[in-house]
């Protein structure tokens, strides 16, 4: 893995142009990542969070206020970020292993083929080197994915709402697995989602963000230890607190007895 | 025992049933079933025209029965004719489409991945396309004489335009979630013109090499008529000329028979080079 | 009957009855060119009209051109026509295809009309000179017929020569580019290009081919309109005397319709014998371009020209 670097954001804003005016997709945001951490940022749709790792990532430009990496600018896409979509994109006419060597240009073809075949090793489909995307399930794409997005060692790893598109139980086998991948290269990451309970069993915090404008509602730490148990106090507890950020409490539930 | 019953007993395996006899249910195997349905139709038709012709319903002058065009098939299949007039449309045919596929390839991959180049070729192109071959004669014949060259010229015009077009569609048409992803992994330009461009429109542009070979053959016709003395367009002139509506229909045929046997051919090779697409086949 | 199955018995109904004449109505197939000369002479007289009312008709006379004999079988074929003037060659052939035709007179005759041409230039002297050469001609013409005698004057065949297939107005370009050596025509090509000093006869038809060209007439109206088929011959012979008595004002009358310049229309007029009633030579000539096609193949089955030709309406007619 790359050496993990640390992500500083502030008072970032971002406006996309429309047929009449402009909408504000994200405003005043401040956001501190320590390298090597693993963030989770959770929200509703539209409330920009796939435009804030958009922007990280260098794809989209024009806009306002400090994206730095390591005290760098961010300009445009590069090989110290990868990213991984909701959708795997694997190109469906090349082999798995083309799919990773795919990220590799410019080095000499052993080290190509080393690289990806520790990779694939890391994700677990060592086997399925020769196979074509058409043939793999949504998860197995998916780790294809994140292996290609890990290949080039970047210094810090992007994620879409990688599970999404997943059914549920394959979602909780794909989140132990990132956080195994996690926690073999120490890789910084920084993961989209809608899924409340993934950001806190990812997270070493959950930045919670609040729509129109898309801005920072709280930024919460979660401090248990790893692999988390989803029904613990202290799990249920944190998921309580983010809940009420985005949903009026029921407050005393009244039963009736008749 | 009731027929129900008997029927009951009876059924055993897939397939329609197509008849009872004794108690046993006769069935209709699936394929047969399928190889019945494909030439159903055009069966039909060949028993209506001649039933039509029997019923003095069709003078014969203007459409002979179809036991008439057969003869006149068989007699020109015996002594080599037909064979040697297939072989030479065939040969100008290739030669025509070669030359069409190459240019309308070469073409399409620059128009398609350079705007500029799209830009200053636009208006020549949508000007020329839409001038039927037929029209391109007299001057083909100017430039190239009554040969060989002016009639594989006229084929080649009608096969350009397809392929052409198609190789630019395939090309625009290229995912830009791809095109997205080549950006974040820094892939060179010829790296992703081979790797995501071209693969992408691969189908658009074995549709346009399919449309092109269909179209170098429908216009076969078109260039015999330049001073041919061989071929199946000549055997139609010809035949017209000399009132024989009989082998007019067999070169109409034949030229039919060639044309989906060249599609056979090429959907055999457009599976064979395009095994990762799952397609939708109708239920 | 419901609407639409009122209206597939309409388009089944007139597919089938393709082209019957409504009562009133004339309809002559031409080409634009001298042979036929008389039909437009006798059409811009307004003869025909004048003919047909003295035995007591009146219809509309519909004079359409084609480009070459063929064309006027298939129309015939589809019986959208009453009269054609047309080669001999495809006059036969359609009658060997099963057109229900009668021969009932010719639209001329001369053996000066139609020859092998080549380029003025060209080495060629003599007919035996066509040896290996590209040599054009429309197949199914009489031309075609015309070539094969030339050949046979020196001493060749058809697998002698490489033979094109050429319509009679492309011969010249193609002579004049050098891309054929040969070609067999009929006027008014020779004319317009011997003027041009472009092209020159190595042989015509002087002693070998008179070209006797066919007027022919759908069966069925000369069996039910007998009288009018004699009046139209009358016209045609009144427009055939006058090209022969005025020949100057005939070619200016005429010039359009022929595509041909008045003053070599005059010279092309001196070739050729318009007289319609068909004499025992045209019928001899005729039997020979019969036999010459049924035996290289252009028709598959032989015509009996004593069957096809009926002389009795020129006689009726009082024209032979």
């Amino acid at each position: 893995m790359g050496v993990a670097a640390g992500l500083d954001i502030v008072a970032l804003n971002k406006s996309f142009p429309l047929a009449q005016g402009s909408v504000q997709a994200l405003t005043g945001i401040d956001l501190a990542v320590q390298p090597g951490s693993f963030v989770s940022i959770v929200g509703t749709s539209g409330c920009g969070k796939s435009t804030l790792l958009r922007i990280i990532a260098g794809l989209e430009s024009a806009f306002e206020g400090g994206v730095r990496i390591e005290g760098r600018p961010v300009a445009g896409p590069g090989l110290d970020r990868g990213m991984v979509f909701q959708e795997h994109r694997l190109l469906p006419w090349l082999t798995v292993e083309d799919n990773v060597a795919f990220a590799l240009n410019g080095l000499p073809a052993a080290e190509v083929k080393s690289r990806v075949a520790e990779h694939l090793e890391l994700v677990g489909l060592t086997g399925f080197a020769k196979a074509l995307p058409g043939q793999l399930s949504g998860g197995m794409a998916q780790r294809v994915a994140i292996a290609r997005a890990l290949v080039n060692r970047p210094r810090i790893l992007l994620l879409d709402e990688p599970f999404g598109a997943l059914d549920a139980m394959t979602r909780i086998v794909m989140q132990q697995e990132i956080l195994r991948i996690w926690q073999a290269g120490r890789t910084t990451m920084i993961l989209v989602t809608h899924d409340i309970d993934e950001a806190i069993y990812l997270g070493d915090q959950v930045v919670v963000m609040s729509s129109r404008p898309g801005t920072v509602k709280t930024v919460l730490p979660v401090n248990l230890s790893r692999p988390r148990d989803r029904s613990s106090p202290s799990f249920i507890d944190i998921r309580k607190r983010i809940h009420r950020e985005f949903f009026a409490e029921a407050e005393h539930p009244i039963g009736f007895e008749i | 025992m009731t027929a129900e019953a008997a029927l009951a007993a009876a059924d055993t395996g897939p397939g329609l049933p197509l008849a009872e006899a004794g108690g046993a249910v006769i069935r209709l195997t699936p394929s047969l079933g399928r190889a019945a349905l494909y030439v159903a139709l055009p069966a039909a038709l060949i028993v209506l025209w001649q039933g039509l012709f029997e019923l003095g319903l069709i003078r014969p002058i203007l459409l002979p029965p179809p036991t008439k065009v057969a003869a006149a098939f068989w007699s020109l299949t015996v002594t080599g004719e037909l064979p040697r007039h297939i072989a030479i449309s065939l040969e100008r045919v290739l030669a025509g489409f070669a030359v069409a596929a190459t240019a309308g390839l070469a073409l399409g991959l620059a128009i398609g991945l350079s705007r500029r180049v799209d830009r200053a070729t636009d208006l020549l192109i949508q000007l020329i396309k839409p001038i039927p071959p037929i029209a391109w004669i007299p001057l083909a014949i100017l430039w190239f004489g009554i040969g060989e060259a002016a009639k594989v010229y006229i084929i080649f015009l009608g096969a350009f335009f397809p392929v052409l077009v198609n190789t630019i569609d395939g090309i625009r048409q290229t995912d830009h979630r791809y095109v997205e992803l080549a950006r974040l992994l820094e892939v060179p330009r010829r790296r992703f013109i081979t790797r995501v461009v071209l693969p992408g429109a691969l189908p658009a542009i074995m549709t346009g090499l399919r449309i092109g070979v269909m179209v170098a053959w429908m216009c076969v016709v078109a260039s015999e008529l330049i001073a041919a003395s061989s071929g199946i367009g000549y055997l139609i002139m010809d035949a017209r000329q000399l009132s024989q509506t009989d082998v007019v229909l067999v070169g109409m045929i034949t030229i039919g028979i060639m044309g989906k046997l060249l599609d056979v051919l090429l959907k055999a090779i457009e599976r064979r080079l395009i095994r990762w697409k799952p397609t939708y086949q109708g239920h | 009957m419901k609407p639409l199955a009122r209206l597939a018995a309409f388009a089944v109904a007139a597919i089938f009855s393709l082209g019957s004449a409504s009562a009133d109505e004339i309809r002559l197939a031409a080409q634009p060119i001298p042979c036929y000369a008389p039909i437009f002479v006798a059409k811009k007289k307004g003869w025909l009209e004048e003919e047909l009312a003295k035995v007591g008709a009146h219809p509309t006379i519909q004079l359409v051109t084609f480009a070459a004999g063929p064309p006027i079988n298939e129309s015939f074929a589809a019986g959208q026509q009453d009269f054609g003037f047309l080669g001999d060659t495809p006059a036969i052939i359609g009658k060997s295809v099963g057109l229900e035709t009668s021969l009932i007179g010719k639209s001329s005759v001369g053996p000066k009309s139609l020859a092998v041409v080549v380029a003025t230039n060209s080495p060629l002297a003599s007919p035996a000179d066509l040896k290996g050469k590209k040599v054009a001609v429309t197949k199914g013409s009489y031309a075609h017929h015309l070539l094969a005698l030339v050949l046979q004057q020196g001493g060749l065949g058809f697998s002698d020569i490489e033979l094109i297939n050429l319509p009679n107005g492309d011969i010249p370009g193609a002579l004049i580019a050098g891309s054929i050596d040969a070609g067999a025509v009929w006027e008014p090509i020779i004319t317009k290009f011997e003027a041009q000093k472009a092209v020159r006869v190595l042989a015509d038809g002087t002693g070998i081919k008179t070209g006797v060209l066919a007027l022919i007439a759908s069966t069925d109206f000369v069996k039910k309109k007998p009288e009018q088929t004699q009046a139209l011959l009358r016209a045609y012979a009144r427009g055939a005397a006058w090209i022969k008595s005025n020949p100057q004002e005939a070619a200016e009358l005429v010039t359009a319709d022929v595509n041909l310049q008045p003053d070599l229309l005059v010279k092309v007029f001196a070739k050729f014998d318009y007289s319609p009633a068909l004499t025992d030579q045209d019928v001899a000539e005729l039997k020979k371009s019969a036999a010459f096609m049924k035996e290289v193949g252009i028709i598959k089955t032989a015509v009996d020209i004593d069957a096809f030709a009926d002389r009795g309406v020129a006689k009726a007619a009082r024209l032979d």
